[in-house]
């Protein structure tokens, strides 16, 4: 499962995307081709009905492409069967959602454990680093509640913590602050670039907010299904009002 | 209206499965139920139309056991004293001719009749002139079209003449005709004047005139005349209850033409039928609401959205009613059809609420009880579906938005009385009144059901008021597994406690099930065993020959047979007023095996007693020491009960029989063996039945006329035939499997679309396909086996309660025997139900687009 220093973690290449419903068809992805490097944070970006989540979606092993390949850690994703497919996501991806996602019957503290559930753990075992995370993620005094006894806020922290307890290499994070307030979406956006930074851990972040996607090394402006290259903005480039300009340029 | 509809159709017709699952329910539900209710009503119907239909109907009849009683006039009231005898009359029935101008011109039957008593005997109706009236004695009435052919008009007056044909009866052994009696010529004749003409139906079919039972009386005062008495009895009182109070002066009998349908045994077996379709009934209409009432935290997530767009409480209604009705509606109408189908299927292979086998001539459709039937299983799919509603008026718009969460831990103290009160008072009772339970033939029958019903809102009401009492049933039932499987227990336990209306209702569906069948099956097997029992007591290895009459060197010759222990000559035979057979002892003691048989024939053999089969015994609460007087012709003879056993005289098939010495036939009733048509032949101790046979068969061949039967097969048909008699409750048991079925379809269906976006995101964050189908088979698994042991917790002690029951109210000696094969085989047999009843679902949750339920949903 290993790579070479200079392989991206994540590659797509020729990814084409259509919905069909009856005779309808809505081409989605065209000819999509992307790289991310490991370690490194990146969104997309792209009015609604762009097909970030898609893209998302395709990258990350759910939605087969109609066309092209998609790499994970140099693996042909749509190659390998679901088993596999499904282990690999297991394995090397958390991930986080606009609507936070979380088991109703399962406590906070097993909605966090549920990755770790799925490879075996048992339940009733609390390693340390669960504590650890229920502290950082302030929701100590919800350990045990069920979800709908917390905040939004709150369950989005807890939909983050279990994307984070089996440290996967890559975090994919669909619209994370979409379903919340402005205090607690900036919380989240510091918790996600953290990940980044403290653990070297590789973010992939699907969001229409710029000022979210100013906590990425790099953005993407995803424009009709297609990437819109000479917008993408990378490391130093990447503010809040140039990000915004982008948009304006691209008419969005 | 039209947005009501718009989404109602919507809704339905975006989950076909689940729309189809609970239409189905709903129509399976309310089909079963008419279908019995259509094969019974016509079972009855069938055996009404085939009773006679030239007679009265009485429900008994009961015949002085002395002729020319004293009294006669008044004995219609003391019978009807006798609690239980609603009404009585005197009925008597001789030979006149009727005579116009000193010219006999017919011989015709006469019939004395209380007045007013014909409707309530259904014995005649007056088609011209009036009916007789107290006082009348002098006027009778003829049917209209003999008063035609004999010309005689209403107003009329004819010379009626008895006629004596000679009675024959037997006085110590002897055959006596009697010619003589005082009475003068001039008494024989009276004269009458004919006031009324009869409809064409029941008695006035025949050929015969009514008069007053005064004026009859009257006529033949000093002849030799036994008059019977007709009675109708309340429905709680039976034949043998009435014989037990009159035993020393009468006989009570059950007219031939009532006896379908209607004695002890039958009515019993009927109960059963109606009880499993009140099961069903139950079933159905649990089903129908938890159909309609289960997805209850997408409808109240539905009512928080339509509330917020402005739409007001009533237009919610609407839509809700909208989709309810539509579905309940086509559910009803497919429930009729299939009902019907159904009880067609059943009469054309004659399988009825009497047994396999009967005939059914009819097909009506009982209106009223199939209009109940459909109409509460609509009722109730509206109410489950106004469940939601009810339940969303305690949330906010926004709390109805943001989760909808409500569950049936939620339910107030008050719901869950009133569920229970509807569900195990009111739709039993509600049942009670359209099935027409038979509870006729005794309060101890009511008092089965009763307690039967009390075992099951014992074991309802702790499911109900209890609701922590499923989670920790599921617990339980996980527990073992967690070692095994640890993240699919935890993720099945967590599904299951959060889900407890539809844990509830799958739960009781399954037990409802399987403790009816538990019961059905514990029951006909104590039946078997009963059979198997009697069957070791009174049918030695042995052939039973009925044949033209033989004369005693034929049975000396059988009785030199090799294999042939000895023969029961079993001829001679009265019915009165049960079966009596005059045997001789020593043929008995030849044929007796132990020392307590040989007792018994020594007794016998004394003379004046009586041995009276187990059956017959325990129907008619005999036990040893009672007298029974026999009717003679000169009056009452005491017969002292020696004994109560099957080990002797059995002839094919009555088990109800009582055994004299030959002698005292001979002396009493003048019947003999002397010339024999049945006998029992009796096999030696491991002599081959078909090898003696044989023999018997060389023996006898130069008659015409012989038939035999092994003692064997008519065990084995005995057996067979409760087999087959209980054939019905297959077919409702199936019926009623189906249904849960299709609630446990329902429900899983319902479960696995609510469960949608956690399956998906269990699937996202990886979730094998393995893991998942274990964590739905898990909990599968635990609902039938939850529901397979509270079903056998509920089985058995109702069994019990109607096995015991059944010893009670038949007079069989069946006694409850707890099969363990049977007790398991219905926990696995819900578990199998359970397991097949996931497979659809299974798929289902197999093929949830996870990408896009994690995102719309």
């Amino acid at each position: 499962m290993s790579q070479t220093a200079t392989q991206p973690i994540v590659a797509a290449s020729d990814v084409d995307k259509t919905y069909r419903m009856g005779e309808i068809q809505v081409p989605v992805l065209r000819s999509v081709g992307l790289e991310i490097a490991e370690g490194r944070f990146v969104a997309i970006m792209g009015p609604s009905g762009s097909g970030k989540s898609t893209l998302l979606h395709v990258l990350s092993g759910l939605d087969a492409p109609d066309r092209g390949r998609v790499l994970l850690e140099g693996h042909d994703v749509y190659a390998l069967k679901d088993r596999a497919r499904t282990l690999l996501r297991r394995d090397r991806i958390g991930f986080v959602f606009q609507f936070f996602n979380l088991v109703p019957n399962l406590t906070v503290t097993e909605n966090i454990l549920l990755p770790a559930m799925i490879q075996g753990q048992d339940p009733s075992e609390r390693p340390p680093e669960l504590a650890t995370l229920i502290e950082r993620f302030r929701l100590t005094g919800q350990a045990d509640r069920f979800p709908h006894q917390i905040s939004g806020g709150e369950m989005q922290r807890v939909s983050i913590a279990r994307a984070l307890f089996s440290q996967p290499r890559i975090i994919m994070a669909d619209e994370p602050t979409g379903n919340i307030s402005s205090r607690a979406g900036q919380e989240v956006m510091e918790l996600l670039r953290a990940c980044r930074d403290e653990r070297g851990q590789t973010i992939l972040l699907v969001t229409h907010n710029p000022r979210d996607a100013a906590f990425a090394d790099r953005v993407h402006f995803l424009k009709d299904g297609e990437i819109a290259a000479h917008t993408t903005l990378e490391d130093d480039a990447v503010n809040e009002a140039r990000i915004l300009d982008c948009l304006k340029e691209l008419d969005v | 209206m039209k947005l009501a509809f718009l989404i109602a159709s919507r809704s339905l017709t975006s989950r076909k499965l689940r729309t189809a699952a609970s239409m189905l329910g709903i129509a399976v539900g309310i089909g079963t139920v008419i279908a019995i209710f259509v094969i019974d009503h016509n079972t009855n119907l069938s055996q009404e139309r085939r009773r006679s239909e030239d007679s009265a109907r009485p429900d008994i009849e009961i015949t002085p056991l002395h002729s020319n009683p004293a009294g006669v006039l008044d004995i219609s009231r003391s019978l009807e004293s006798i609690p239980g005898v609603l009404e009585a009359t005197g009925a008597f029935f001789n030979g006149i001719t009727l005579v116009r101008n000193e010219r006999p011109i017919a011989d015709l039957e006469l019939c004395g009749l209380e007045p007013g008593k014909s409707e309530t005997f259904s014995a005649y109706r007056i088609a011209e002139g009036r009916d007789l009236e107290p006082g009348d004695t002098e006027a009778f009435l003829l049917p209209r079209g003999l008063a035609t052919r004999l010309e005689i008009s209403l107003g009329d007056s004819i010379v009626v003449r008895r006629r004596r044909p000679p009675v024959r009866g037997c006085r110590d052994g002897q055959i006596v005709t009697v010619d003589e009696g005082g009475a003068r010529d001039e008494d024989q004749v009276q004269s009458m004047r004919l006031v009324g003409l009869l409809a064409p139906e029941r008695l006035g079919r025949r050929q015969l005139a009514i008069t007053t039972f005064q004026a009859s009386v009257k006529l033949f005062r000093d002849d030799h005349f036994l008059p019977i008495f007709w009675a109708r009895l309340s429905s709680s009182t039976t034949a043998e209850e009435v014989q037990r109070r009159v035993q020393s002066d009468f006989t009570v009998s059950t007219p031939r033409f009532a006896l379908a349908g209607e004695a002890l045994e039958e009515k019993a077996f009927r109960n059963g039928v109606l009880a499993s379709a009140m099961m069903a009934l139950l079933l159905g209409l649990f089903i129908i609401f938890n159909s309609m009432s289960m997805s209850l935290n997408e409808r109240i997530r539905q009512i928080g959205l339509l509330s917020a767009l402005g739409t007001t409480r009533a237009q919610i209604s609407a839509i809700f009613l909208a989709e309810g009705g539509i579905l309940a509606l086509s559910g009803g109408v497919l429930g009729v059809a299939i009902g019907l189908g159904l009880a067609a299927l059943l009469k054309a292979y004659r399988i009825t609420t009497l047994g396999l086998g009967e005939r059914v001539d009819t097909f009506e459709i009982p209106l009223p009880a199939v209009s109940a039937v459909v109409g509460l299983g609509v009722l109730f799919a509206l109410l489950g579906i106004l469940w939601p509603l009810v339940k969303a008026r305690r949330l906010s718009t926004t709390e109805a938005l943001r989760s909808g969460r409500a569950d049936f831990k939620d339910l107030r103290q008050r719901t869950r009385i009133g569920v229970y009160l509807v569900l195990v008072i009111l739709i039993p009772l509600g049942f009670l009144g359209v099935s027409h339970l038979v509870v006729g033939g005794t309060q101890r029958m009511l008092l089965i059901l009763l307690k039967a019903g009390g075992a099951l809102a014992a074991v309802f009401g702790v499911l109900l008021f209890c609701p922590g009492f499923l989670t920790r049933a599921t617990r339980w039932v996980l527990g073992p597994w967690s070692r095994l499987f640890r993240l699919e227990t935890r993720l099945a336990e967590s599904s299951m406690t959060g889900s407890g209306h539809r844990i509830f209702t799958s739960v009781t569906g399954l037990m409802l099930v399987f403790a009816t069948l538990l019961g059905v099956k514990s029951i006909t097997g104590s039946l078997q065993d009963e059979t198997r029992q009697w069957a070791d007591r009174a049918l030695p290895p042995s052939l039973y020959v009925r044949s033209e009459p033989l004369d005693r060197m034929r049975l000396l010759e059988l009785e030199e047979l090799e294999g042939v222990r000895g023969v029961v000559p079993l001829t001679a035979e009265i019915n009165s007023p049960f079966t009596i057979r005059g045997v001789e002892p020593e043929s008995l003691a030849r044929t007796a095996r132990s020392a307590e048989q040989h007792r018994l024939v020594e007794k016998l053999s004394a003379g004046d007693g009586i041995v009276l089969s187990e059956y017959l015994a325990r129907s008619y609460r005999y036990r040893i020491g009672d007298t029974i007087e026999l009717p003679t012709f000169d009056g009452p003879r005491p017969y002292e009960v020696i004994g109560v056993s099957d080990a002797f005289g059995f002839f094919p098939d009555n088990r109800k029989y009582g055994l004299i010495r030959e002698a005292d036939m001979r002396r009493d009733f003048c019947r003999t063996n002397d010339s024999l048509t049945q006998l029992a032949v009796i096999l030696e101790d491991g002599a081959a039945e078909h090898r003696v046979e044989e023999r018997v068969r060389a023996s006898l061949s130069s008659l015409e006329w012989l038939t035999i039967k092994r003692a064997s097969a008519i065990r084995a048909r005995h057996v067979r035939e409760i087999e087959r008699d209980f054939f019905i409750f297959d077919v409702i048991l199936l019926l009623i499997v189906c249904l849960a079925a299709l609630g446990m379809l329902n429900s899983l269906v319902i479960a696995a679309l609510e469960r949608r976006k956690e399956i998906a995101l269990l699937r996202i964050i990886g979730l094998t396909r393995a893991q998942l189908s274990g964590v739905l088979l898990l909990e599968t698994i635990s609902i039938g086996l939850i529901g397979g042991v509270l079903a056998a917790l509920l089985g058995v002690p109702v069994s019990w309660i109607v096995v015991q029951g059944l010893a009670n109210v038949s007079g069989l000696g069946v006694a409850f025997e707890l099969s363990p094969v049977l007790l398991i085989g219905c926990v696995l047999g819900s578990v199998l139900v359970s397991l097949i009843a996931s497979l659809l679902p299974l798929r289902q949750a197999h093929r949830v687009d996870y990408a896009t339920a994690i995102r719309y949903e």
